[in-house]
């Protein structure tokens, strides 16, 4: 066996690939504050621009893939190393995600840029302060492979909800008032939805982040807030 | 031509020249042999005895005499040195007595011949009183070649790989079932290389038989273990040194010299050949 | 439902004074494959061979605590060792055929044991060589020497005449480390068949063929057991950092 030279070899070629899933991170993250940011500030120009880079994330998502799949097949990985290449793998996927819904937001901040908006937005600038600083915190805890640091965006993924569920109640609220404003208010309603299953999304990061560092699946939902009984079944349709 | 090329090419001619000497060496001793001797060679010098004070005649009584020694030396010297070999190769324990004990068998291999002829005479012919016969003959030619039969059967033993015994033992075979069925037959072509180059020394030497049993002259072939027997070898030094007609027997002396080597080389043969049998069963 | 078949219970085993396995402690499941794993000198094939009690034939080699096989421990005194080895086959890192036919070579256990007639030890080299899939590799040429195969023939030969013995349990010691990956590839596909019908235990230094062929496998270290555990869980999440270590290959 000769385990040093292949062994640095295989080190060099996963930092590079953890190298390549923080810039995808950071390219996804960039992606949908831009949009937001050109939501509220009705800026169609730089919609555009996020929609211009919607291509360069699937790409680097797709090369990290293809990366993975060659660290596989020259390493065989174990232990460790193969926890980490085949959570990267999902990673990028949850990642690119991300990205699809900063360009799916930037539609809507484009289509939106020339309207009238019917409300100042302030709870989903506030629901991306929430995300972005989930991404970060899911991508240190990647990068300096913290476990305990992953952990804790579990819980932060409940100010999401709850800030969701405000956004919604605000919403109805205004369509009840003046239906001519459905259209809008929808399309906020699903940017607002977009925004928490972004947060699903990192949630799921998180969870990949901690399964590479110490060989257990966790739920996130071991770490959040006990969702009341009444969200199963009858119940809920009752609460509605 | 820079120097070393040129060393290259000095040893190569040393070489050659070494091996040429050598090998014209051979051809001239066999040539000369022939030469002198093979126009006594026909069917009735090996059938007929030596008749006329050994000048006419043929040398079947020497011939047949030599074929008992060699018979008589090699039933007593291989089981005898063939266990020995196995004991060492397979029974002893490495420690001093077992060192002392291979050290005095080798030694033994560079005794000179006649030492063993006085040996032998000592104890078969005079202690043990089997007086000068085949017998004490043969047993001495069997001590004179005993060392070369346990070294070549130990070496033997020893080259058999340690796979065939693990894999034997692994199966459920004791010991000596491992050796008897796995240990001997693998080592039998090395041991049949010992056999064959014994009967080569024991079927020309001469003075271990010279005080133990080779008569000068006996009337007809040796009849039972006890009677005295003529032997090629010493035929040849009788007919050379002792005879009354050591002129007119020149050529029978290289005729009988020519058989014994023919009988040597024959033997020799046979024995190869069966060992390249065995050897081509067991290729591995 | 698994049956422990082979106990090994706080078992040390000592080259005069040198303690080369200590407190070795584990079960081998029934017709299952496990692997023996472990970087050179841990110990590894030093216990293998004390399930045959081929250690004993190394006069410095002494054996403390008990081995059990199918209930009973092999080193008390009195164990008949020639049925234990009957029981227990053994094949080698070098194929190591006799120089033999390959038919003697199969029936050099029967024979050993005491079977005379001819068409039962016909049929049991036969079954033999079937269930080393060889048999139809050679069925014509039974007689002709068994060194005249090639190397992953020979192994499956040896495999075959491990077998003529009907074991309950099969030993292999790094079966595949002098054979090619082709043939490699074949022995691999027959240790998934003869798990059906024996207990494996083997010895390898390749971790992907643990990975691959084992149901469970044990992580020696230094004459220690480290780990034992089900195979999947051993390779991708073990629980001892030395045995996640050694797999990722951060010592060899």
């Amino acid at each position: 066996m000769e385990p040093v030279s292949t062994r640095k070899q295989l080190e060099a070629d996963l930092t590079e690939l953890k190298r390549m899933v923080l810039r995808l991170g950071k390219m996804a993250e960039e992606s949908i504050s831009k949009a937001i940011w050109a939501l509220k500030n009705q800026d169609a120009e730089l919609a555009r621009m996020v929609l211009a880079k919607d291509d360069d994330i699937d790409d680097l998502a797709e090369a990290l893939d293809n990366a993975c799949m060659h660290f596989a097949a020259r390493f065989q990985p174990l232990g460790e190393d193969l926890r980490a290449v085949t959570s990267i793998m999902h990673m990028a996927v949850d990642l690119e995600r991300i990205g699809d819904y900063g360009g799916n937001i930037a539609k809507v901040a484009a289509e939106l840029a020339d309207k009238e908006l019917i409300k100042p937005l302030i709870d989903i600038p506030r629901m991306l302060d929430v995300l972005s600083a989930m991404m970060s915190k899911a991508l240190a805890a990647f990068d300096t492979n913290n476990a305990e640091m992953a952990k804790e965006v579990f819980a932060m993924d409940d100010m999401m909800d709850d800030l969701e569920k405000q956004i919604m109640r605000e919403l109805l609220l205004l369509m009840m008032e003046r239906p001519q404003r459905i259209e809008q208010a929808t399309q906020l309603l699903n940017v607002a939805r977009t925004l928490e299953r972004g947060g699903d999304h990192v949630t799921n990061v998180a969870e990949r982040v901690v399964y590479i560092l110490t060989g257990k699946t966790v739920k996130a939902s071991a770490f959040r807030r006990p969702r009341p009984a009444a969200l199963n079944g009858r119940k809920e349709h009752e609460e509605r | 031509m820079d120097g070393r090329r040129f060393a290259d090419m000095m040893m190569t001619v040393l070489s050659w020249t070494a091996a040429m000497l050598l090998t014209g060496m051979v051809f001239a001793i066999i040539g000369f042999v022939v030469v002198r001797g093979y126009s006594v060679l026909s069917l009735e010098f090996l059938i007929e005895p030596p008749r006329d004070s050994m000048t006419r005649g043929g040398i079947m009584t020497p011939l047949v005499g030599t074929l008992q020694l060699v018979g008589v030396a090699m039933f007593f010297a291989i089981p005898v040195g063939v266990a020995t070999g196995l004991y060492f190769a397979e029974y002893a324990r490495d420690d001093m007595f077992t060192s002392i004990l291979r050290l005095a068998i080798r030694s033994l291999a560079g005794v000179p011949s006649v030492v063993f002829g006085l040996f032998g005479l000592s104890l078969f012919v005079i202690l043990l009183g089997f007086g000068p016969s085949l017998l004490a003959a043969a047993l001495t030619l069997a001590c004179l070649t005993l060392p070369l039969m346990v070294t070549a059967s130990e070496q033997a033993f020893l080259a058999v790989p340690k796979d065939y015994r693990d894999a034997s033992y692994a199966l459920g075979a004791s010991k000596w079932q491992t050796i008897r069925k796995v240990v001997l037959p693998a080592a039998a072509p090395t041991v049949i290389t010992g056999i064959i180059l014994s009967v080569g020394r024991v079927a020309g030497e001469t003075a271990p038989i010279m005080f133990t049993g080779a008569a000068f002259f006996a009337p007809h072939i040796a009849r039972s273990l006890f009677s005295e027997v003529m032997a090629l070898p010493y035929h040849i030094y009788v007919l050379a040194t002792a005879g009354t007609f050591i002129e007119e027997t020149r050529p029978i002396q290289y005729g009988t010299v020519l058989v014994l080597l023919l009988l040597v080389l024959g033997i020799c043969s046979g024995g190869i050949y069966m060992r390249s049998r065995l050897r081509r069963l067991m290729r591995r | 439902m698994e049956k422990i078949l082979v106990s090994s219970r706080g078992v040390n085993l000592y080259y005069d004074s040198a303690r080369v396995l200590k407190d070795i402690t584990f079960d081998v499941m029934e017709k299952q494959v496990t692997a023996l794993i472990g970087p050179s000198g841990c110990g590894k094939s030093s216990f293998l061979r004390c399930i045959n009690r081929m250690n004993d034939f190394i006069p410095s080699a002494r054996v403390e605590g008990e081995i059990l096989v199918g209930g009973s421990n092999i080193y008390a005194g009195g164990v008949d060792v020639i049925a234990l080895r009957r029981n227990v086959g053994m094949v080698f890192q070098k194929p190591n055929p006799f120089p033999m036919s390959i038919y003697d070579n199969v029936a050099y256990g029967p024979r050993l044991h005491g079977v005379k007639q001819k068409d039962r030890l016909d049929e049991t080299v036969k079954q033999s060589l079937v269930g080393a899939a060889l048999w139809d590799e050679v069925k014509d040429k039974l007689k002709t020497p068994g060194t005249g195969l090639s190397g992953g023939q020979q192994q499956r030969l040896c495999i075959a005449r491990a077998i003529a013995t009907e074991p309950e349990i099969l030993l292999m010691d790094e079966p595949t480390s002098a054979l090619d990956p082709m043939a490699t590839a074949r022995i691999e596909e027959l240790v998934r068949e003869l798990k059906k019908r024996y207990t494996v235990v083997i010895v390898t230094h390749n971790m992907q063929q643990a990975a691959r062929i084992s149901d469970r496998t044990a992580f020696f270290l230094m004459g220690d057991l480290v780990e034992y555990d089900a195979t999947p869980k051993m390779f991708t999440s073990p629980e001892d950092k030395r045995t996640e270590d050694y797999i990722t290959g951060r010592f060899g």
